[in-house]
């Protein structure tokens, strides 16, 4: 693709993206904007042509036979066609460079300025304000209905009974296993002792 | 059944120090909390109520091993570690049996205590009144 696309073929692309994305109409372009862009074309063409060679305009516009009309139609139309595809593809990838230049530049220079400036005033000034507003609606309004919501859920219930039996489980375990530890350590000395 | 498989000394003196603990603490509310309410409420607590809590709390111990042998097996200390009263064929107690074992070990607990020492040379791990009582105490087996 050409960087440096014609003025002209740029800002049709953009109307046809725009056109595309408020939905004016369906991809590809109508018929008759690629007609009117062809016949728009070849207009400039021949008023090229007949600035440069003024002898021939007498010529150029004298009336045309229907065959010849419907010629000159068929070829507006494919010479409009390809110019509203390239004019497309040429401004999506001006827009997209554009948007992605910008957002850098942004991300570079304006970006760390305003949170920089904004994070101390956000912090002093509005955080508070919204906390004194908010906070004793989130106690008097939100906080008990979450209570609610978890004391009476029966899967957390059942978890935190899980959990409490699993402990108290194993604590007694473990009590158990040192005390037949002690158990069978006394008696090893006992017997020890007296064999001694 | 193996040695290991009976409670030793140490497993059946510190459920024996959990049920104390128990019934230090439930006894005197037995004995003076029906009495001091009456008091509380009306004046001076009836002669009959005082006498009926002071057995009652007498009785207490005798009725929390008795029944609880009897019952289940154990007491709450033998819940905590896991030890299980049985006669020496594996069966429950009767009443009689332990009610009787209860009432003679509350009655005479230095030799209960003394009798607890037959246990380090005893292949089933019985304490003298175990011999006394054909018991035997069992470990509980651990759950999978």
């Amino acid at each position: 693709m050409n960087d440096h696309a014609p003025l002209s073929r740029l800002a049709l692309g953009v109307s046809v993206l725009a056109g595309e994305r408020l939905r004016l109409f369906d991809k590809p372009a109508p018929e008759t904007l690629a007609v009117l862009v062809g016949v728009a074309e070849r207009g400039r063409d021949r008023a090229r042509r007949a600035l440069r060679s003024a002898g021939d305009t007498a010529k150029q516009m004298a009336p045309r036979p229907p065959r010849r009309v419907r010629e000159f139609l068929d070829e507006a139309r494919a010479r409009g066609d390809k110019t509203i595809r390239l004019g497309r593809l040429e401004a999506k990838g001006w827009l997209n460079r554009t948007m992605d230049d910008s957002i850098r530049w942004a991300e570079r220079t304006i970006i760390p300025r305003v949170v920089d400036d904004m994070t101390p005033h956000i912090v002093n000034n509005v955080v508070p304000k919204v906390l004194d507003g908010v906070m004793p609606v989130i106690r008097s309004r939100v906080v008990p209905v979450i209570i609610e919501d978890l004391s009476t859920d029966e899967r957390i219930r059942t978890l935190i009974q899980e959990q409490s039996h699993g402990m108290v489980s194993e604590a007694t375990e473990e009590l158990r296993e040192n005390s037949a530890r002690a158990d069978d350590r006394l008696e090893n000395s006992f017997r020890k002792l007296f064999k001694a | 059944m193996s040695t290991s498989d009976y409670a030793g000394l140490v497993t059946r003196l510190a459920a024996l120090v959990v049920d104390a603990i128990v019934l230090t603490l439930v006894v005197p509310v037995m004995a003076n909390g029906p009495p001091s309410m009456w008091a509380a409420i009306t004046g001076e607590a009836p002669g009959w109520l005082k006498s009926v809590s002071q057995i009652a709390a007498a009785l207490l111990p005798v009725l929390y091993f008795g029944l609880l042998w009897w019952g289940t097996g154990q007491t709450l200390g033998g819940v905590i570690f896991g030890t299980v009263v049985r006669r020496s064929g594996g069966e429950h107690l009767g009443p009689v049996r332990s009610l009787l074992r209860a009432f003679v070990g509350l009655l005479l607990p230095i030799v209960w205590l003394i009798g607890l020492v037959f246990i380090l040379w005893d292949p089933r791990r019985r304490a003298l009144h175990d011999r006394l009582f054909g018991t035997v105490v069992q470990r509980k087996a651990r759950r999978a």
